[in-house]
């Protein structure tokens, strides 16, 4: 099929398929990304105010490899992918796409020719589908706009492609039906084969699955790994930190617009070190530990994420952590690595310089998990 | 079909109370001009009080309309097509509810201990039995508050309309008990609901439920909005409610590692039947219907080696023109002649019945007649693998 041979062609040019290689150059990376959204206040007089959704955040997206982003709701995951997306424009920080920094506020064509690279699939494939357009305006649009087909004929053919790809068969049935007519997994696919129209490199997806039954799930999941495996470089986003194990290579938590760990997702699962990482992992319903005596595990932390207007100084967990210390209220701890790609934002660890923090690493708290 | 657990009961878990409610063969249709959508089809279960009892069923298996129709919440073209909807309060709440509202709420036949039949009440005993005996907590806490009115007025109208002897100081006490309850300050009596984050909004709503301490709630996917944390939060305050205040829980969820850590018995749904029922320890331990072991291991595990997540193939069928038969079939990796043929109904899972023992299952499979031997777990496994494979 002529969308799979270009697919791989771009693929191709984009990473060798040396991992230990491609792992140098970063395809789509995020430095100290910050996003502020200023409030408007009815009063001129009053002070200025700003919702502080993201700060500092830095990631990297590498073909052939997912990255997990975990967070509660209102944590900034899906702002980053919207700034990567250039759906929002950072307030500092740079995106820097194959090594080269994206030049922000520059024209449409040159925001076009960003996009012809990174595409994104929304959370909720109810709202992110025209209900007056069928699947195959859906899919004409991007093939059109960005130049891989003229003409109805060569326009159906890829479309029918693109279909198949995403296993919506028999695909001449698919092609013209509405999005009312189609499954909540169906119309997710046909999301995902709308991005894929554009032959990306980078795909963000954020919270593809969370809308879905869990049954189905496991299907689009399936669809992306195989992407993945295509050469796709991918952001997972996602609020269900054990399909971020499943599914991603590596995998980043935020609270309350701050990265506080990363590493490889099976590190950052099996031995959480921050004290939310280790939060989130006790809250999430978890199949193997019921069976034994039933009831829930009890929580070392309660409450919810903070106000964003005016967030708590220093760490932004203090309020809720069960370890907080003086040091914690006063300043943010910078990165301290863990060994293995592990790194971890907090106090107890050291707080990234070694010397602050010194003192305390000795009171290392034990993983949450009770079992 | 209840009759084997009401000897048996459940050990190790809190269900050890009376039957409340007894659903009987219960079928709801959605009339269409396309053809009548068969949501719920011959449902029975039993519900003791105390018991959480997990509804668990992928969308369109006609959990929510079950639920509705249990509360007489169904409107047209929503209709009841058979069935028996059977509540027996104890003793002291008949007893309760004639003195202290004079009659007024007693029954019409002047039976004290017979059941009532809920799909057979009057609009003035509907009116009374709801809230007072069975409440429920809706989905979207956001959309079932009312945006204009503060948490405390909407849980004192609950008290205005059902405990007019009241007084107004009395109605907010006890709206003040019942917010502290459920883990919310007192002072945000005076919130409206905007003001209060999702997980607040969800205990506020859970409050106005428990307000007439009603022997029956049910949950419909009450915490799908809320993050994992909050989830969790939600989940223990229930379990700890529960445990204070005895009452019954009907939790509707599509994620069935919810209720693998908070319901007693579990029911799975598929096509708007149960397919298999049991206590949730049997159920985890050994899913027995080819559905229920499919969406057992849908979801990847968090702790422990990875394991492979399988999934079922295929999408549920249109409600409309259910398959001949097993309506699971299709999608079923050990499909053989009788279930395109023969409706499986209910059955124990296992032929000697020991007391632990009232798994229930919906599938030919384990039915002597047409299997010699009931499949043993690794068979499922393999099955689903080699599905997976192709």
């Amino acid at each position: 099929m002529d969308t799979m041979d270009t697919f791989e062609r771009v693929a191709a040019q984009a990473t060798t398929p040396d991992l230990a290689h491609s792992a140098d150059v970063p395809l789509l990376e995020a430095r100290n990304l910050r996003r502020l959204f200023p409030i408007h206040s009815a009063n001129p007089f009053k002070p200025r105010r700003a919702v502080h959704a993201v700060e500092d955040a830095s990631l990297a997206l590498y073909p052939r490899r997912a990255l997990a982003l975990v967070g509660e709701s209102g944590s900034g995951k899906t702002t980053v992918a919207r700034m990567l997306a250039r759906l929002d424009e950072p307030s500092a920080g740079a995106i820097l796409f194959r090594g080269e920094p994206v030049k922000l506020g520059a024209g449409a064509a040159a925001l076009r020719a960003y996009r012809r690279a990174v595409q994104m699939v929304f959370q909720d494939p109810f709202s992110s589908l025209n209900p007056a357009h069928s699947v195959r305006y859906h899919l004409s649009r991007p093939l059109r706009v960005y130049g891989h087909a003229r003409g109805r004929e060569q326009v159906t053919e890829q479309a029918l492609a693109l279909l198949a790809r995403v296993s919506l068969t028999p695909t001449a049935q698919f092609i013209d039906k509405f999005p009312h007519e189609l499954s909540g997994g169906q119309r997710q696919r046909v999301a995902i084969a709308r991005a894929l129209a554009v032959r990306p490199s980078v795909l963000l997806a954020d919270e593809p699955v969370s809308m879905l039954d869990v049954s189905i799930r496991l299907d689009i999941l399936n669809l992306l790994l195989r992407l993945k495996e295509d050469g796709l470089a991918l952001l997972y986003i996602t609020h269900d930190i054990a399909s971020a194990r499943y599914f991603a290579e590596e995998t980043r938590v935020m609270y309350a617009g701050q990265m506080v760990e990363g590493g490889p997702s099976e590190a950052v699962t099996q031995r959480p070190k921050h004290p939310y990482t280790q939060l989130l992992l006790s809250a999430a319903p978890d199949p193997e530990k019921m069976g034994k005596d039933g009831g829930l595990a009890k929580l070392p932390a309660r409450g919810e994420i903070p106000s964003l207007v005016t967030p708590p100084s220093g760490c932004r967990f203090h309020p809720r952590c069960p370890h907080v210390m003086p040091v914690c209220r006063e300043r943010f701890p910078g990165r301290t690595d863990l060994g293995g790609g592990q790194w971890t934002h907090c106090w107890l660890y050291g707080g990234g310089d070694g010397t602050e923090g010194a003192e305390h690493t000795t009171q290392t708290p034990a993983p949450a998990s009770a079992s | 079909m209840m009759d084997s657990r009401e000897t048996t009961g459940i050990t190790g878990t809190a269900i050890t109370g009376d039957i409340l409610l007894n659903v009987r063969h219960l079928s709801v249709d959605y009339q269409a001009d396309a053809g009548d959508v068969h949501a719920v089809t011959d449902v029975s279960f039993a519900l003791r009080r105390g018991e959480i009892l997990g509804l668990a069923g992928e969308s369109g298996s006609g959990k929510s309309t079950l639920a509705y129709a249990l509360a007489r919440l169904l409107r047209p073209p929503a209709v009841v097509t058979a069935g028996q909807v059977l509540y027996s309060p104890g003793v002291e709440r008949q007893a309760a509810r004639t003195s202290v509202h004079g009659g007024r709420r007693g029954r019409a036949d002047g039976l004290d201990n017979a059941p009532l039949d809920i799909l057979r009440l009057t609009p003035a005993q509907l009116r009374a039995f709801r809230w007072n005996d069975l409440a429920i907590v809706f989905q979207s806490a956001m959309n079932a508050l009312n945006p204009v009115m503060t948490i405390g007025a909407q849980i004192v109208d609950v008290l205005a309309a059902h405990r007019p002897e009241l007084s107004r100081g009395q109605r907010y006490d006890r709206a003040a008990e019942l917010v502290r309850l459920v883990g919310i300050a007192p002072d945000r009596l005076i919130s409206y609901p905007h003001e209060l984050s999702g997980g607040m909004r969800q205990r506020a709503t859970i409050a106005i439920a428990l307000a007439l301490s009603p022997d029956i709630i049910i949950m419909d996917e009450p915490t799908t909005a809320l993050d994992v944390v909050v989830q969790h939060e939600i989940l223990t305050e229930i379990l700890r409610l529960r445990a204070e205040l005895r009452f019954a829980v009907i939790f509707i969820t599509h994620d069935l590692s919810l209720l693998l850590e908070l319901a007693d018995t579990i029911a799975i749904m598929y096509a708007g039947r149960i397919v298999e029922y049991g206590a949730r320890r049997e159920l985890a331990g050994q899913p027995r219907h080819p559905y229920s072991y499919g969406l057992l291991h849908s979801f990847p595990n968090l702790r422990g080696p990875r394991r492979t997540v399988l999934g079922i193939p295929g999408a549920p069928p249109d409600l409309r023109d259910v398959p001949p038969g097993c309506s699971f079939h299709p999608r079923c990796p050990f499909a053989f002649a009788p279930c395109s043929t023969t409706l499986p109904l209910l059955r124990p899972a296992t032929t000697q019945t020991s007391a632990e023992e009232h798994q229930q299952v919906a599938c030919h499979l384990y039915d002597p007649a047409f299997a010699p031997a009931p499949p043993a777990e690794e068979l499922l496994a393999a099955g689903y693998a080699a599905l997976v494979r192709e």
